[in-house]
């Protein structure tokens, strides 16, 4: 080839048209990918993708050190860990966020709560009074009325107070079984092999002393409410 | 709604069985994905992340990635450092006759108010007039939430943000575009007051900034960086309003406010801010909640000493403690502590105390901590992270989130083995979770009682700084080396002045040199906060008068 001929037009529209291509393909993509990341998957918004404003912070940490860890591993203990309670100040929180996408409704619904927390052994806003790490009997009845009022958020909605809401059961209201097992593993967060047949009936037996005529999924917040508050169980 | 009687839950509150101990996995992956992503894990998961270690281990590693990571950690660290203003802070920046607050805030009261219809409406107050908005303008628009911070969150209509932007703030705070506004509903929990969300961010700004550098990954030492601070949407408005809370004698960095000023209202997650070299800044014990919360220097050193190095001064007060026990570095049943309180608590002079934070900014201290002398934040930020204790008080802190209890006696190699590991990975706070994450302890399937009968002690400090041996090694001489220095004491203690010794003459320092001495080293003189040359000085004296008696 000759190295100092120059190209001719119909030479170098197809070299155009690939990259005008390209150049789509990759506007597109991009803003794709922008979308995606100023997507919120928890609820809250992003900041800016800036990590550091102003100067630099220098280098980051390490990473993970698979021989060093080893070392941390051969050394073993025999206590085992304490059983650890959830956080009482960001357990409603985390529980809806877990169903609900973050906005108007669930800022109402954690509104409905917000004045117990502090009847549920969490943190004042200052942190002046800390968190309580053991459950209080006394609160049993405040934990009743915000496990109520969330588990009616949760398996019953209604338009007017959670506009656009579902329910979260997985089945139709008469199949029990179903939705009893679910909630029993979504709220306490073990195995469903782990529940025991004998606990199962239990909520099932609930159900029943709640329902009035036909199964309805507003029948399933005393199950859910137990759960709730069930403080043995949902200790971590 | 129905009511189910409360004798059966009660009755089943005591449900048993459902954890069981045995399957260790499980119960690791339970605690660990509720504690670091504050979920509980599905029956999908525990198929597919419970089966071995190495699911197990990947499990965990996703869950430091997670967005929600950043919530579980913001939490840890508003625990361990305790950072939250109080009540009475609140309750003087909501006065409306101080600072001229007033000025530029509007507050919005929302609810159902007398009762007829089931409309939702706010109440505004602004220092222009009151308003009141009833309602979106277009009936099919649903109200959308444009804010969360904890504990308070504020919905707008589409129509409300379209004409305000995504930065509400120049809507409500101030008055400008209220007219736009006026027709929108705008909501909160409860009520929402711009000076509540400022001032919750500026209470949590020290978790805030922790909890950024563990998201990026940065070396947890950061956590006491010079020139380094962390700035949410609230607090970056905050910094941007020169007239809120006497902001402009703040001693803040100028280049702060330059750089914040494009930040959104609506931005709730805290960015590092780095700046300069600021010798007034030292990371976390120098943000606003931090200072204004413990106001006073020695809480301040006191708080330090406790949250970041794990350890705590403990009183040996004797039994009949005097009205006036004199100088608490020196005072019997009071040095023990207060000969490294006090010292410590200098470093903070440079930020003033209480109330004159504002106008802080002193600097000329010469004092010391663990040996090592300073005479600024930044400087006692430094001697801080630079000792093993603060490494290890971490672990210790990290381990008690994740175990739930203190370390045992017999656990010392545990936590050295941590702390090397923490070193190794230049102080990665998300390595170090991992590396506690996936220890056998944690995957261990037992539950123990959280109170540990013998738990080990504190980490190890420097050596408690003592004051080294006298050598007076060369002839002293009073024009040589005492008179030269005689202004610390001179200004106030000349002939004439009211009820002091002259101090001006070699005759006089005759007299008076022991005195002298003792009130220089024991601290109440000359006023003020310790200096080196005091201590200087006070030697040259001792020396000069041992060789001339």
């Amino acid at each position: 080839m000759d190295q100092g001929r120059r190209p001719n037009s119909s030479e170098i529209l197809p070299q155009i048209r690939i990259a005008l291509v390209l150049l789509i393909c990759a506007s597109l993509f991009s803003s794709c990918y922008v979308f995606r990341k100023k997507g919120t998957s928890n609820g809250e918004k992003k900041g800016s993708s800036a990590a550091v404003l102003g100067q630099s912070l220098g280098a980051r940490a390490g990473g993970l050190n698979a021989a060093a860890l080893q070392n941390v591993y051969s050394v073993t203990t025999a206590h085992p860990p304490a059983g650890v309670r959830p956080d009482p100040d960001l357990l409603v929180r985390q529980l809806l966020l877990q169903y609900r996408e973050q906005g108007s409704v669930v800022a109402r619904e954690i509104g409905r709560v917000e004045s117990f927390r502090m009847l549920l052994g969490g943190a004042n806003e200052n942190f002046t009074i800390v968190p309580q790490e053991t459950y209080d009997a006394t609160s049993l009845l405040a934990e009743l009325k915000v496990a109520e009022e969330v588990c009616r958020s949760l398996v019953a909605p209604d338009a007017t107070q959670h506009p656009g809401w579902n329910s979260i059961l997985p089945a139709a209201a008469s199949d029990i079984d179903t939705n009893v097992r679910f909630l029993a593993q979504r709220l306490l967060g073990v195995p469903s092999t782990s529940i025991e047949e004998a606990n199962i009936a239990s909520l099932k037996n609930i159900f029943v002393s709640g329902q009035s005529g036909g199964a309805s999924n507003e029948d399933y917040i005393p199950v859910c409410a137990t759960l709730m508050i069930d403080a043995e169980a949902l200790l971590l | 709604m129905k009511k189910f009687p409360l004798v059966i839950s009660i009755a089943l509150f005591f449900l048993s069985g459902f954890v069981q101990a045995g399957e260790d996995r499980a119960s690791a992956l339970r605690r660990a994905k509720y504690l670091l992503n504050g979920q509980m894990p599905t029956d999908a998961d525990y198929g597919s992340q419970a089966v071995d270690d190495e699911s197990y281990k990947a499990a965990v590693r996703t869950f430091l990635s997670n967005d929600n990571f950043y919530n579980s950690v913001l939490r840890y660290h508003e625990r361990i450092f305790g950072v939250g203003l109080p009540e009475n802070y609140l309750e003087e920046l909501l006065r409306e006759d101080i600072d001229g607050k007033q000025e530029k805030f509007a507050s919005i009261t929302c609810g159902r108010f007398q009762g007829s219809t089931n409309r939702f409406r706010c109440l505004w107050t602004s220092n222009v007039e009151d308003r009141e908005g009833s309602g979106c303008p277009v009936s099919w628009e649903q109200p959308v939430s444009v804010f969360w911070y904890p504990g308070i969150a504020a919905w707008a209509c589409p129509s409300l943000i379209k004409a305000c932007g995504q930065d509400l703030s120049r809507c409500f705070i101030q008055s400008m575009n209220e007219d736009e506004a006026k027709n929108a509903e705008l909501g909160t929990t409860e009520n929402f007051d711009s000076r509540f969300a400022v001032i919750r961010s500026l209470g949590r700004q020290a978790a805030g900034l922790a909890t950024a550098l563990v998201v990026e990954n940065y070396p947890y030492s950061k956590i006491l960086e010079p020139g380094l601070t962390a700035v949410d949407g609230a607090i970056a408005h905050f910094y941007s309003q020169k007239h809120h809370f006497r902001i402009d004698e703040l001693n803040l960095n100028p280049e702060v406010t330059s750089i914040v000023a494009d930040t959104a209202f609506t931005d709730t997650r805290f960015r590092l801010l780095k700046t300069d070299y600021d010798y007034a800044s030292g990371g976390v014990i120098s943000t606003f909640g931090w200072l204004r919360r413990y106001d006073k220097q020695r809480t301040r050193a006191n708080e330090l000493y406790k949250r970041l190095l794990c350890r705590e001064f403990t009183a040996d007060l004797p039994r009949v403690f005097p009205q006036d026990p004199g100088n608490l570095r020196e005072a019997p049943g009071c040095s023990n502590c207060h000969s490294v309180l006090d010292p410590l608590s200098d470093f903070f002079v440079a930020w003033g105390e209480g109330a004159s934070l504002y106008s802080g900014g002193k600097s000329g201290i010469s004092t010391y901590f663990n040996g090592k002398t300073g005479s600024s934040v930044a400087e006692l930020a430094n001697i801080i992270r630079g000792d093993q204790a603060f490494a290890t008080c971490t672990v210790q802190n990290v381990w008690y989130w994740l175990m739930g209890r203190k370390f045992y006696t017999d656990e010392e190699s545990l936590r050295t083995a941590l702390t090397d590991y923490f070193l190794t990975t230049n102080y990665s706070f998300r390595e170090l979770v991992f590396a506690v994450a996936t220890h056998s302890s944690f995957t261990e399937g037992g539950r123990s009682d959280g109170l540990v009968g013998d738990p080990l002690q504190a980490p190890p400090l420097g050596t408690v700084p003592s004051e080294a041996p006298l050598t007076c090694d060369r002839s002293f001489t009073f024009a040589a080396d005492v008179a030269p220095s005689l202004s610390l004491c001179t200004s106030c203690h000349s002939p004439g002045s009211t009820g002091r010794q002259d101090l001006t003459t070699e005759a006089q320092w005759k007299i008076w040199g022991d005195t002298a001495v003792k009130m220089m080293a024991s601290g109440q003189m000359p006023p003020g906060p310790a200096r080196s040359e005091v201590q200087t000085f006070k030697d040259a004296v001792r020396c000069w008068m041992e060789q001339n008696p």
